[in-house]
């Protein structure tokens, strides 16, 4: 059931403009002024509302943990972020309310200029491979196998968070001698050496395989 | 195409428009509805486009019903050529 208020503003709008054309559907009333105008709140005003209000909550549910989950290839990162005694980066930051059940997007989500159409057109790409790439057909376990990401994860996205520049950052002897390194993402904070995969099972499957896949395909 | 955009808008009757308004209409909040419901993948894109696309052609039908309705009470508002009054007789000399 829909929950935020911007869904229901969009329902309560999509029913009364539903009311409206049903009327004139059954009665078939003549096309005066007053019907013109009624014709006009039922085809234009209520669906115009109802029709931001959606596409503002789906905006809003496409950056939710469970819409991410929804696909059956990212099943096992869904649930290792739910699993409270996961340790990984992925669940530890899940359960950080300022994440919470938007983990997934503010983690993986672009911060520039254009980041937010950016993210959304990656998406659309995720939508592309799962119905005509092939990620439909694969198992959960081949897809946890096969499936990388498109491109290195960009340091910037920790350090929306994690500002380089306090004095408890710099302490960290690791930190600073590797400072250049970290900002030009040659070294992953998110690495085995550093703090650690954000997804470590997808990353034991992946050195189960006998060999790297020649071509790996991307998410 | 144009001719064919010709014939559909000759053929096109202002109750039909508006039917056909009202059908589109009710489509699209429909699926922009279920989006809600199940806020997955293809529900919400279909939503946004399809959904989307179905209400700009609800209302495009009934801009062009209300813009025939305009010209057609606007044809039988204006004067015809037999009632028109006679030409009034010069004073002039």
């Amino acid at each position: 059931m829909p929950h935020s208020w911007l869904a229901i503003v969009s329902l309560v709008a999509a029913a009364a403009a539903a009311a409206i054309l049903l009327r004139f559907l059954v009665r078939r009333p003549a096309l005066d002024l007053p019907n013109k105008l009624w014709l006009f709140i039922g085809i234009g005003a209520l669906p115009t509302l109802s029709a931001v209000t959606s596409t503002v909550s789906g905006m809003e549910a496409t950056t939710q943990r469970e819409f991410c989950g929804s696909c059956h290839v990212m099943t096992g990162h869904f649930e290792d972020s739910e699993n409270p005694l996961s340790q990984s980066l992925a669940a530890r930051h899940s359960r950080n309310p300022f994440f919470g059940e938007r983990a997934c997007y503010v983690c993986h989500a672009d911060y520039g200029m254009y980041g937010y159409p950016v993210t959304k057109a990656g998406g659309m790409r995720h939508v592309y491979l799962y119905y005509f790439g092939g990620y439909r057909q694969m198992s959960r376990a081949q897809a946890e196998r096969e499936i990388h990401l498109v491109k290195q994860y960009n340091n910037l996205n920790c350090r929306q968070c994690h500002t380089t520049r306090a004095a408890d950052w710099r302490r960290i002897p690791d930190h600073e001698s590797m400072r250049r390194e970290i900002d030009s993402n040659q070294v992953s904070c998110a690495s085995a050496g550093c703090h650690g995969f954000a997804h470590p099972f997808s990353k034991f499957a992946q050195a189960a395989l006998p060999s790297a896949p020649a071509h790996p395909k991307s998410e | 195409m144009t001719k064919l955009l010709k014939r559909l808008l000759a053929a096109a009757t202002i109750p039909a428009l508006t039917r056909a308004a009202c059908v589109f209409a009710l489509v699209g909040l429909v699926l922009m509805s279920y989006s809600l419901f199940d806020p997955r993948a293809i529900p919400v894109i279909v939503a946004m486009s399809v959904g989307h696309a179905f209400g700009f052609a609800a209302f495009g039908c009934y801009v062009l019903a209300v813009v025939l309705d305009v010209r057609r009470l606007g044809a039988e508002s204006a004067p015809r050529a037999d009632s028109a009054p006679p030409p009034r007789a010069s004073s002039e000399r």
